[in-house]
């Protein structure tokens, strides 16, 4: 069993009891005061946290808010797209001899045109998957 | 009379009302009243019990004695041995809160002093290890009655009995995966340190947040 909550930042909280206390104890002692909270199956916390920041309680059950999913997702297709743009911008920054600024500059431009193209996939995504299959993870 | 401590390792010159001559001896002293080193360590075993029951069934009862303190997971602090100690069935003074089926479980003699001039600010008052990645599963703990999951690396450490106040220190430990990243798990500046909770964050060299497996986190006050 573990109980869930709506946290200040809007996001879910979720307790994981030790077995120390029961359930009811650790839920009147470690859930902050006046917050609503339920008691749930240890089933119905998703074990995909991939998208945990844009978790959201709905009563019992937890589902994942798609805005903030697709936040998530422009997120990490920024630090995708850093982390294959920065071997080609140090040829350009720092003039390496021998090395092809003019193919370092075609490089990155098909970076850009593949990062635009999953921009807007996860843009047009219907369903948290879909923001997965765009940044090409297995959802 | 003064009182000597003989040569021989007994105690003259306690008057009429006291104890008698010879009844407090060094080797009682050092048998019986602090721990041996063996008994510092405790006794391990693996133990057996459905939850909301007293009944342990342990594989090996040698070196448990009744009134030792018991320690598991799911062992209410302060629980300890109402009879059975000795044998592989014993009865624990409180329910057990989970079940266990061969889970460690440990045992230490409720009697002795640990060693001299070890005092309570040297002893731990809390710990825990947990995955904080999937399915957020506590491995073991002490005096903690739940870890919140807040968040991507987002966690709260809530203590069972808490700290005399939010002045005590913590240790704690992430993980180095394979790859290149490297993780801190770190207090949360914003929302400092209870009396009855930690919240820690775990971050990556590059300063984002991240689920981490290895989680271990220790409390001195």
């Amino acid at each position: 069993m573990k109980i869930i909550y709506t946290n200040n930042e809007g996001g879910v909280s979720v307790i994981i009891p030790t077995g120390e206390l029961s359930i009811e104890e650790v839920a009147a002692k470690d859930v902050p005061e006046g917050v609503a909270y339920e008691i749930v199956e240890d089933d119905a916390i998703p074990s995909d946290r991939f998208f945990r920041n844009a978790w959201v309680a709905n009563g019992a059950a937890i589902e994942v808010d798609l805005d903030q999913a697709k936040e998530i997702g422009h997120t990490i297709r920024r630090q995708q797209r850093a982390e294959e743009f920065a071997p080609l911008d140090e040829v350009i920054a720092k003039q390496i001899p021998g090395a092809d600024a003019e193919a370092a500059e075609a490089g990155r431009q098909l970076i850009r045109d593949k990062y635009a193209q999953v921009q807007e996939q996860i843009d047009a995504a219907a369903t948290p998957d879909d923001i997965k299959t765009a940044l090409e993870v297995t959802p | 009379m003064p009182i000597t401590i003989n040569g021989s390792g007994t105690v003259t010159g306690i008057s009429a009302g006291g104890l008698p001559d010879a009844s407090i001896t060094l080797d009682e002293l050092a048998s019986s009243v602090y721990s041996s080193f063996s008994a510092k360590d405790g006794t391990h075993t693996t133990g057996t019990i459905t939850s909301g029951t007293a009944a342990l069934t342990v594989a090996s009862g040698s070196g448990v004695s009744n009134g030792d303190y018991v320690v598991g997971e799911g062992i209410t602090p302060g629980t300890t041995v109402s009879s059975g100690g000795g044998t592989t069935s014993i009865t624990l003074s409180a329910n057990a809160n989970t079940t266990l089926s061969s889970d460690p479980i440990a045992f230490y003699s409720a009697t002795k002093l640990l060693t001299p001039g070890l005092v309570g600010g040297q002893l731990c008052r809390a710990w825990v290890n947990f995955n904080g990645t999937s399915t957020v599963a506590i491995r073991a703990s002490y005096n903690v009655s739940s870890i919140t999951d807040n968040g991507t690396g987002d966690y709260t450490v809530n203590f069972t009995t808490a700290m005399p106040d939010a002045n005590y220190a913590s240790v704690s430990t992430s993980e180095h995966d394979n790859g290149t990243a490297l993780d801190w798990l770190l207090v949360e500046g914003d929302i400092p340190p209870t009396s009855s909770a930690i919240r820690l964050s775990n971050r990556t060299n590059a300063g984002g947040t991240r689920d981490t497996r290895f989680a271990m986190v220790v409390i001195f006050r």
